[in-house]
């Protein structure tokens, strides 16, 4: 059993660095953008953060909207994805291995966030030693989705259906987690008195809504890109309805909620609060943020109108909506859920922020890194669900043998 | 080895060595050292509230030892442990402040603060009479003579929070409330996160962007592990009432540098103290009550309690 075990990890490893033209491109492609965050990492290392754009007064950038960007899609593609797995039908099969693997390099990309963000990285032991709620919450969710994974995966590989009884409780325990690591994100900032931008029960709606449109644009794109659709034949497409349905519904809870959180905000209020004003229109003349958090509704209008109007059933259309309303929420979070709240600083202050190069570089390391991991998730994914990746009978029943993880 | 697999294999491992060579590059910054300094020693230390006396007592001398060899200044780094039964407080007279920034600059020098990029913990507002609006705050104003007329100031530090909100958000428990009220910071424990700063209300907490800077000739040599010992980049800091100095007797280096006596710092726990007096006679208000962080600065109008009405306190909140 062991050494099947190992053996299948062995062809994955092998698996994960071969493939067609493309594939080769894409990973080498990301492997540069990784080594260049690396890079850039190195000299926030040795000069400090001073190499950002952060300061006293913004304290927080795009690390840490990256981070909790990361977290909500991790939990959202649980949430979203495994209950119709398991609800709607074993068809569905690809798409909640897809799922539990994009949970994988989200929480994998939020640790890249965070410990791009501190401003000591080599004192990641203390976090261990205190062990934070929120830090478990995410080791906890990280490890439950590798076994959902894993055991999935190993049991397509094996050609056996997945023992209920030991994949049920972690995929429903996977499900509820979800929401504990959700929270662990949005809530690691929301309940700070003293920075009124958050103190709005909408706010922690909205990060639902835009992590919940996020997940299934890149689960669909991932469907699009990977091949796994031509595979999949009538199940894909009915992959595909499910994710758009999701996508769209997410879309426009967000910019309903969005249009409420601005009426509220500009007709309802006696004086809207100044980082509002900031963040839409500006303040005392600075307006960096104006234009872009503008630019991410316009983004996610025309992927709602795109999804309502076109023959949606035509997969160009389809990747560019997708693309659309994943880079609109990727906008809005970058600038439209942390940095306002620093803008003006609890003594009035109006400092700006804007990221630095070094900085995005790093970020881009980090988002390569887990889009790495993704890609290698999703090739082993794609390859076990085509029957590409299958091991040799004969094999004990996959319920009586230990879950591979 | 056919022919093709000998092909795969070359370009196999071609790939794999170029693959490590640019991961070698893309660290070669890593040769000029960590911003924050390293020392394994120091990276193993235990929390200061966990440390036994012996292990303390290592640590102290460890700190004096790198400001020798760092400043070439022989420094006494002690640890002053909270008084049992005070409770330290501030008060500020805000008719007498006339906005001088003297308190600015002489706790930066008592507390070891970078010069470059510079660091202090006290923020002088010039704001308009009549108005507690922070927003309508001038914080970089420049007169030839103060005060100007028609403006008063308010100098702003951080307020020993009763209820402060930066503990609770401190992931390590880098930061805690003293016996004495006083919060401090553990540099050697903080991970630069910065939570505590998103979290404090009244902009209190700098932040080590790059490494602290400090002349050898102004360095003040009399030190305190949870006070003004050097800091390390990547770590926060803040006032912390001159802990080194108040728990051995003396008052706060902003207090001795005010020409104006606009500043009061005592014991809130003695009856017969000045604190306890100011407490019970004057109007005295706090900023932004309405968070319930519970500040242990208070403000008031000593002079002339009808000038500035301190009866309707609490600034907006932004």
């Amino acid at each position: 059993m062991m050494r099947g075990y190992l053996r299948f990890l062995g062809r994955s490893f092998v698996l994960s660095f071969a493939g067609g033209g493309r594939y080769q491109a894409w990973m080498f492609a990301l492997t540069a953008a990784a080594l260049v965050g690396v890079n850039a990492g190195a000299r926030q290392w040795t000069a400090g953060l001073a190499t950002t754009g952060l300061s006293d007064h913004v304290t927080w950038g795009i690390y840490i909207a990256g981070f909790a960007l990361a977290v909500g899609t991790a939990c959202a593609a649980v949430l979203l994805v495994l209950p119709l797995y398991f609800l709607r039908g074993q068809d569905l099969l690809d798409l909640a291995l897809l799922g539990a693997a994009l949970a994988v390099a989200c929480v994998l990309a939020a640790a890249g966030f965070v410990i791009a963000d501190t401003g000591r990285p080599d004192r990641v032991l203390h976090i261990l030693v205190e062990l934070p709620w929120h830090v478990l919450a995410l080791g906890v969710f990280l490890l439950l989705n590798l076994h959902v994974w894993g055991s999935l995966v190993y049991c397509a590989y094996l050609g056996r259906r997945p023992g209920r009884a030991l994949l049920l409780p972690f995929a429903l325990l996977a499900v509820l987690w979800a929401f504990g690591a959700q929270s662990a994100a949005s809530f690691l900032y929301v309940g700070l008195g003293g920075r009124a931008f958050w103190e709005t029960p909408l706010g922690a709606l909205r990060f639902a809504a835009a992590a919940c449109a996020a997940a299934p644009a890149v689960l669909l794109l991932t469907l699009l890109a990977s091949g796994m659709l031509c595979a999949a034949g009538e199940a894909g497409a009915r992959a595909l309805r499910l994710l758009r349905a999701l996508l769209v519904a997410a879309l426009c809870a967000d910019l309903l909620l969005c249009a409420v959180a601005l009426l509220l905000e500009f007709l309802g209020r006696a004086a809207p609060r100044p980082s509002m004003t900031y963040l839409y229109f500006g303040l005392d003349g600075r307006f960096v943020l104006a234009p872009w958090i503008w630019t991410a509704l316009a983004l996610k209008l025309l992927a709602v109108s795109l999804f309502w109007l076109s023959a949606w059933s035509r997969r160009k259309v389809l990747a560019f909506a997708c693309g659309a309303g994943l880079a609109g929420v990727l906008v809005e979070e970058a600038v439209g859920r942390i940095t306002p709240a620093f803008v003006p600083s609890p003594l009035g202050e109006v400092v700006e922020y804007a990221p630095t190069l070094n900085e995005a570089l790093v970020c881009l390391g980090v988002l390569a890194v887990g889009l790495l991991s993704y890609s290698v998730l999703v090739r082993i994914t794609a390859a076990v669900s085509a029957g590409r990746l299958t091991s040799a009978p004969p094999f004990d029943s996959c319920e009586k043998t230990g879950g591979p993880s | 080895m056919s022919a093709p697999s000998r092909r795969a294999f070359l370009r196999g491992a071609l790939g794999g060595a170029g693959g490590l060579a640019a991961a070698a590059a893309s660290l070669a910054p890593l040769g000029k050292g960590a911003a924050t300094g390293f020392s394994l020693e120091r990276l193993l230390q235990p929390h200061y509230l966990r440390m036994t006396p012996e292990e303390l007592k290592q640590v102290l001398a460890r700190v004096e030892a790198e400001v020798l060899e760092r400043h070439g200044v022989r420094a006494e780094v002690n640890d002053h442990k909270a008084l049992p039964g005070v409770e330290f407080a501030f008060a500020l007279d805000i008719d007498k402040c006339v906005g001088c920034r003297r308190c600015v600059h002489a706790c930066a020098a008592e507390n070891n603060a970078s010069r470059d990029p510079e660091i202090q913990y006290i923020r002088v507002l010039e704001l308009p009479e009549g108005s507690l609006d922070l927003a309508q705050g001038d914080h970089h104003y420049e007169h030839e003579r103060l005060p100007r007329a028609g403006r008063y100031y308010l100098p702003i530090q951080c307020q020993q929070c009763a209820d402060p909100p930066c503990v609770s958000a401190c992931p390590v428990g880098a930061t805690w409330q003293e016996p004495d009220g006083v919060v401090v910071i553990d540099y050697d424990w903080c991970i630069g996160c910065r939570l505590c700063m998103a979290a404090c209300p009244y902009w209190a907490r700098r932040f080590n962007f790059a490494p602290p800077a400090v002349p050898s000739s102004a360095l003040n040599a009399r030190m305190d592990y949870l006070a003004n010992r050097p800091r390390s980049a990547g770590v926060v800091e803040k006032c912390h009432f001159c802990l080194h100095r108040t728990r051995a007797g003396l008052q706060p280096a902003c207090v001795e540098a005010c020409p104006n006596g606009a500043r009061k710092f005592g014991d809130v726990l003695d009856e017969g103290g000045e604190l306890a007096w100011i407490l019970a006679h004057k109007r005295v208000f706090v900023l932004k009550p309405e968070l319930g962080t519970l500040p242990r600065f208070y403000y008031y109008a000593g002079e002339d309690s009808a000038r500035a009405s301190p009866a309707a306190p609490g600034p907006d909140r932004e």
